[in-house]
């Protein structure tokens, strides 16, 4: 039944009108479940979860549409809830770049729920795609009505930048070590 | 640690030099909104205000219980954030802050009923004694006696064509806030309520905003409702403590020059000095004569005027301040545009409300504006 619904084009499948209609307790079992997967929530309870729940937005995105553009100030973190996205570099030398493709429970945009900076890469939806969307303006929100549960999102937010910054670091070397075993010069 | 606005501030100033947005995939050509130049912001801001105040006799008053509403929403929000923070469940923080407040102006309002009632009294008297052609030529007498190099025909017919009707005008409007401050009571009802709307609803009103705009407006819509909502409720909050810091100390400085309705000429010539540069000619003109009236003394007057552009003085110097400074600019041009525009629509009332109304309204577009040329949406 559900299938042959999801096959008729109702007004749900539709990104616009589903982003206006939609079922509100399937949604946030989905949410949460979602959540779980999500290292950033790591280590929090149902209740906390719960919180973070009622933060997010949900959204519908088609296959082919931007979710956001390289540049753009940057809003908030989004997790995928279902589909797949990719992201993609503007290089002014070469083509546009796909640098990766991320599917169901991945995240990305992370950084600008610190700061208001550009994007750094475009996002775009491959297929249709469910999004779901955690704003800074929230999450400044939540640190002044619940600065522990705030605290604790930032400091596993903080945890995986870290790593990210190690990996980078390290592959970094590699680099180096790499051209300074080769013979070009820059 | 930094407030949230405060947090705002530095990424916005951050973004303002955002590098251009790279080509799009399937369309080379990159996005320059930047060539659409400082003509349309100005263009859109004049048609916007305009409008406002074509629509504001018609419906104000609707207009004025939402703008009381929603100010003294950005007055009471920092203090149920306090109390939610201290653990409070929301619904009775706004209870708890509503009461409060309703409590503190009520108790306000009973010590000061002697005095109000004797305000409204002489206020009412002086409507009733003056005669718009005594007036003027009792005014002109005071001022040429003064003023000798005044005595022109100029002088004199500007004097009783127009300055009587202007002090009746103000005198009268004086009266009817007075009196619809003390007697209106359903009003505080339906701001009350209000309020509770707007502190308790509007996150999710704003969410279901967001909600309804399609996907390329997402992002864009967010940040545009978050920093004008935030700058917004900044300048609201700084101008009515401006307001009331204002009209303190001139119903001091009124009070010690002995003038009759005090209460009403320092609340009337501190709205005023919230417009900026002329702000001060508006609220000291009226004053001055009304007091040069009831008190036949021309010292009065120019001390009133000397009180008032003081009064501007520490205003601006405390607005350009580092903590205060930058919240809205408003170009001396577009203040007296909107001065007019206000004046002729709206009276008095028009002339009190129409340098805020278009700070708020710059505010507006100027987000509205950066949320365009940021976002390819």
């Amino acid at each position: 039944m559900n299938n042959h619904h999801d096959a008729v084009a109702t007004p749900r499948n539709d990104s616009f009108w589903g982003n206006i209609f939609r079922k509100k307790s399937d949604d946030e079992a989905d949410v949460m479940r979602t959540l779980e997967q999500v290292p950033l929530f790591a280590n929090m309870n149902d209740s906390e979860l719960r919180e973070f729940e009622k933060l997010i937005h949900r959204r519908n995105f088609k296959a082919g549409e931007t979710i956001f553009w390289e540049g753009e100030p940057g809003v908030g973190m989004y997790i995928i809830q279902a589909g797949e996205v990719s992201i993609s570099k503007y290089f002014p030398q070469e083509e546009r770049k796909v640098l990766a493709v991320l599917k169901n429970g991945e995240f990305f945009g992370e950084l600008a729920l610190l700061d208001e900076s550009p994007r750094s890469a475009t996002a775009i939806a491959k297929e249709t795609t469910k999004i779901l969307g955690l704003f800074r303006p929230d999450l400044f929100s939540l640190l002044e009505r619940r600065p522990r549960l705030g605290n604790k999102f930032l400091f596993q937010l903080a945890l995986i930048i870290g790593d990210r910054l190690k990996h980078n670091n390290s592959e970094m070397q590699k680099l180096r070590a790499q051209l300074d075993r080769s013979d070009i010069i820059l | 640690m930094k407030s949230r606005q405060d947090v705002f501030k530095v990424t916005a100033r951050r973004t303002q030099s955002a590098t251009p947005l790279p080509p799009v995939l399937s369309s080379p050509a990159p996005l320059d909104r930047k060539s659409s130049g400082e003509f349309v912001p100005g263009l859109a801001m004049w048609l916007a205000l305009a409008g406002l105040l074509i629509l504001l006799p018609r419906i104000s008053f609707a207009l004025i219980h939402i703008g009381a509403a929603l100010a003294l929403a950005a007055w009471l929000a920092p203090l149920v954030a306090l109390c939610v923070r201290r653990k409070m469940p929301r619904p009775f923080a706004i209870f708890f802050v509503l009461g409060a407040t309703a409590a503190v102006l009520t108790g306000m309002l009973v010590w000061l009923y002697p005095f109000l009632a004797k305000e409204i009294a002489t206020l009412a008297g002086l409507l009733e004694t003056s005669e718009p052609q005594k007036l003027a030529s009792k005014l002109s007498v005071l001022l040429l006696k003064a003023l000798p190099w005044l005595q022109t025909k100029g002088v004199l017919h500007q004097l009783e064509e127009e300055f009587a009707p202007m002090i009746a005008a103000f005198v009268e409007a004086a009266l009817a806030f007075e009196v619809a401050l003390l007697a209106n009571l359903i009003s505080y009802v339906v701001i009350a309520l209000l309020v509770f709307y707007v502190l308790h609803w509007g996150e999710p009103t704003k969410r279901k905003i967001v909600c309804a705009v399609p996907n390329r407006c997402w992002e864009g819509t967010v940040l545009f409702l978050e920093k004008t909502v935030a700058r917004c409720s900044r300048y609201v909050r700084v101008q009515t403590f401006l307001a009331l810091a204002a009209s303190l100390m001139l119903a001091l400085a009124f009070h010690l020059m002995h003038l009759p309705g005090i209460l009403a000429m320092a609340v009337y010539a501190a709205l005023t000095l919230l417009t900026p540069y002329w702000g001060g000619f508006v609220g000291a003109i009226p004053v001055a004569v009304a007091s040069m009236n009831a008190t036949n003394s021309f010292n009065t007057a120019f001390g009133i005027v000397l009180a008032i552009a003081t009064m501007q003085v520490l205003i601006n110097v405390f607005l350009s301040s580092s903590r205060f400074g930058g919240i809205v600019r408003l170009h001396p041009w577009e203040v007296l545009l909107a001065l007019l525009l206000g004046a002729s629509l709206g009276g008095v009332w028009g002339i009190l409300l129409a340098g805020p109304l278009a700070a708020l309204c710059k505010i507006v577009l100027q987000e509205a504006l950066w949320v365009r040329r940021s976002f390819r949406g």
